[in-house]
């Protein structure tokens, strides 16, 4: 369980807080503008980035307007509305030896009542206690990952007995893992996986490699995150909803995928087991809490863009009162219904003329 | 053009040798010259069909604006006059009737009296990629004055530049056109590229390093590989007394084919202590950015684009608020274009499409640690050259030596004059093999 805060909260974020348990009736936009109003005021490089674009909390009227920070400023400033309780890093894995960001959070019990929470709605809404394998680095191994803490905090509160972590400092413990999975098998023992998608990746390689194949309980579910970036061998989602119920007979719709960032107290995760408790027939695509709302803006003039269109989310998070609320990332995406679907990283090289390209040159860089 | 059969290849590539034997092995180089000569004229008219075709399809088809297209068409085909041509042969071969017929040597130092005849490949494959406009018609002229059939696989199915001068060129001169075949396939028809690759004795590709490599690795005869470069304009403290100017000068080379060409600089180097600071070039440059957009606007470009600008843009914005020595200048709606000015002068690539990054320059000899890691990429560097001896000698030096194979003024990195080697190398003369006559000591 977590501390609450050493600090005394502000009125915000005791707010948030009120609004994270209780989100019924709560008016985001009342609520999202006066976090921007609290970080004005006390996250000074937000501040001028603001002032920069003729923006306060005098001028801005609805949260759409709320400046977005972009993930790249992680890596330079510090933006925080005060002294750090916990500080994330970034794992910079996507564009080789870049800079890592680091997201630094005043209040760890905001982002502890948001991903608990929405994690609960999402991936255990039929209030199950499952034990809990996670391939995913331990705390000890990456003591700063963001998913690290909240993979931790998952096990602490809601696994059974026997959940743990099967990536260490020294890597993926797949015999470990495969010990483990076995033995929920021959138990009857349902598990809730969360891993890493390049690491169940590399389990489900294991299992080809050794024709073997395992049947989990029924309820047993798996939460995957991250895709590929970069790492491991490139598997479509059909593939990888192929290759869970080959290898352990989970159906797609107890697959969930979570889609979170450093930059982000609050995350993202596929509706399908959701829907399958609240019998509906939406479609899968992400769906974010109450107290989070994502836009699609077009890449090139920043404007929003309708349902069903491409470009680039623009996520904002109440869950995020202590750093900076408006985030934009450079994932590629649509809205739909009542939330998005992510089509991933704006894709880099493409047909130009006969200019060495920055993505090139840094794709050649690291391939050597 | 579109998909075709591995025998439908073979029937183009034995027609296009069968043309070359009746109608190009036996006629002059000269004759040559005057029917694309001819081609050129037509596309310099600005009244002329193949003009207009050319202003009406461009645009879509390369993503450049229609103001682009209609300045640089000129700007491509000048190049190609007869005359322009005939003095290249001068350079590189002595003359062009050496393509023609055996042309008397006398070395008295070798003690050789003969004669010597060049002769061009029976067939050159060219494999063209990107998509900017004039890519290619270079080496199409080149390949038919030495009297190769010419194979050329474009980048994409339907018109193109390409086409256009083809079509053009079988209207003027339809036996100089059936020596001409363009070709397309969808990537990865490896039968197709082996039939292509393993006719010609001459390949020529261009493109990514990547792809280039791949394609070396298949071609039996020889090979000619264009990769990707990159290109930078060094702003000289001559330059700096005429800032305003030469800001104006480096903009358009930046502006022109939207800086997605391999002469396109892609960083500006401005020397310390000129009439104007780096930074206050940068403002210039800026400046003259946003007028260029007025008459040569930039195209459309990919969400991929706008976003890796962005990044560009926000990272530099970030640092700046972090307290760097950074300065933005950006298009105020948009991406189209973007000037940063950073004190660090670490030579970084652009995501192009005019977005550039004014770095200071101590002195020139810092230029070589800093352009170590570029070596290989390095194309041209637009400048303006010192007059006093020593600084002009310590500027080329340092130049010459740091693997650029063009030094140019600036506001001319896009016009090339014909000579310019490419890659460092001869045009014509790398396309042909030499006949050798050695005359006995008695003969008369």
């Amino acid at each position: 369980m977590v501390e609450p805060a050493q600090l005394p909260q502000t009125s915000v974020e005791a707010q948030v807080q009120d609004f994270i348990s209780a989100p019924e009736g709560k008016d985001f936009h009342t609520m999202a503008l006066a976090v921007f109003a609290h970080q004005f005021r006390l996250n000074e490089p937000y501040q001028r980035f603001c002032l920069a674009r003729d923006c306060s909390p005098e001028t801005v009227a609805r949260w759409q307007d709320i400046p977005a920070v972009p993930t790249v400023a992680f890596k330079e400033l510090d933006l925080s509305c005060g002294p750090p309780q916990k500080i994330f890093r970034t794992s910079g894995t996507t564009r080789g030896q870049e800079k890592r960001g680091r997201h630094l959070v005043p209040d760890l019990s905001l982002y502890h009542a948001s991903a608990l929470s929405h994690f609960d709605r999402c991936v255990l809404p039929d209030s199950r206690r499952l034990r809990v394998l996670a391939l995913i680095p331990s705390p000890s191994a990456r003591p700063d990952s963001s998913l690290t803490q909240m993979a931790e905090w998952i096990i602490a509160e809601r696994g059974e007995q026997g959940s743990q972590f099967f990536i260490d400092e020294t890597g993926i413990q797949l015999d470990a893992f495969v010990a483990a999975i076995g033995q929920a098998q021959d138990e009857g023992i349902p598990v809730c996986i969360l891993s890493i998608t390049a690491a169940l990746v590399a389990f489900f390689d294991w299992c080809a490699a050794n024709a073997t194949h395992f049947a989990l309980p029924g309820s047993s579910r798996i939460m995957d995150t991250g895709g590929h970036k970069g790492q491991g061998r490139p598997i479509s989602r059909n593939g990888f909803f192929q290759s869970c119920w080959k290898y352990l007979k989970v159906a797609g719709y107890y697959c969930v995928n979570e889609y979170g960032m450093t930059e982000m107290a609050s995350q993202f995760y596929d509706n399908v087991l959701c829907n399958r408790f609240c019998q509906s027939n939406e479609p899968r695509y992400k769906m974010g809490p109450a107290w989070t709302r994502t836009l699609v803006v077009d890449p090139e003039t920043l404007a929003e863009v309708p349902a069903g269109q491409p470009g680039i989310l623009r996520h904002f998070d109440l869950a995020n009162c202590g750093s900076v609320m408006a985030i934009q990332t450079d994932d590629m995406g649509y809205l739909t219904r009542a939330g998005f679907e992510i089509t991933g990283r704006v894709p880099g090289a493409e047909a130009r003329g006969c200019a060495l390209a920055l993505d090139e040159f840094l794709g050649a860089m690291n391939k050597t | 053009m579109s998909s075709f059969t591995p025998t439908q290849l073979h029937t183009i590539i034995n027609d296009l040798l069968a043309a070359r034997e009746r109608h190009l092995i036996h006629r002059p180089v000269q004759d040559i010259l005057t029917s694309i000569g001819a081609v050129i004229a037509r596309f310099l008219d600005p009244a002329s069909s193949e003009r207009q075709e050319a202003e009406t399809l461009l645009p879509e088809k390369t993503g450049l604006s229609s103001e682009m297209i209609r300045h640089a068409l000129p700007l491509i085909f000048q190049e190609y006059q007869p005359e322009r041509l005939q003095s290249l042969f001068a350079t590189e071969l002595g003359t062009s009737a050496v393509l023609d017929q055996f042309q008397d040597v006398q070395d008295t130092q070798n003690s050789v009296d003969g004669s010597l005849k060049a002769y061009g490949p029976r067939l050159i494959t060219h494999v063209l990629a990107g998509n900017l406009p004039g890519a290619g018609i270079d080496e199409i002229i080149f390949s038919l004055l030495v009297k190769s059939a010419t194979l050329v696989k474009t980048a994409s199915a339907g018109a193109s530049l390409q086409t256009l001068f083809t079509s053009s060129l079988t209207q003027c001169d339809p036996e100089l056109g059936s020596c001409l075949a363009l070709v397309s396939w969808p990537g990865g028809k490896t039968e197709l590229e082996d039939i292509a690759f393993s006719e010609a004795e001459i390949v020529m590709a261009s493109g990514s390093d990547e792809s280039v490599a791949a394609i070396r690795q298949r071609v039996r005869g020889r090979f000619i590989g264009y990769g990707h470069k990159i290109s930078f304009s060094l702003i000289t403290h001559e330059a700096l007394r005429e800032a305003e100017a030469s800001a104006k000068q480096a903009a358009y080379d930046i502006a022109l084919f939207d800086q997605q060409g391999c002469l396109s600089p892609q960083l500006v180097y401005v020397e310390e202590n000129g009439h104007v600071s780096p930074q206050g070039f940068a403002a210039l440059l800026a400046t003259a950015l946003e007028r260029w957009q007025t008459t040569l606007p930039r195209g459309q470009v990919s969400p991929a684009v706008s976003t890796e600008i962005r990044r560009v843009r926000d990272e530099a914005e970030w640092r700046a608020l972090a307290g760097k020595e950074t300065v933005v200048h950006a298009s105020s709606q948009g991406t189209e274009w973007t000037v940063i000015y950073e004190a660090d002068p670490t030579f970084i690539p652009s995501p192009v499409y005019r977005t550039v990054r004014v770095k200071p320059l101590a002195s020139f000899d810092q230029i070589d640690p800093l352009l170590i890691t570029w070596r290989p990429y390095l194309e041209a560097v637009g400048t303006v050259v010192p007059t006093e001896q020593h600084r002009r000698r310590t500027l080329l030096d340092v130049l010459g030596g740091s693997g650029v194979n063009r030094i140019c003024p600036i506001g001319m990195m896009q016009t090339p004059p014909l000579s310019w080697r490419h890659g460092g190398r001869p045009r014509i003369a790398d396309l042909v093999h030499w006949a050798g006559v050695e005359r006995s000591s008695n003969e008369d």
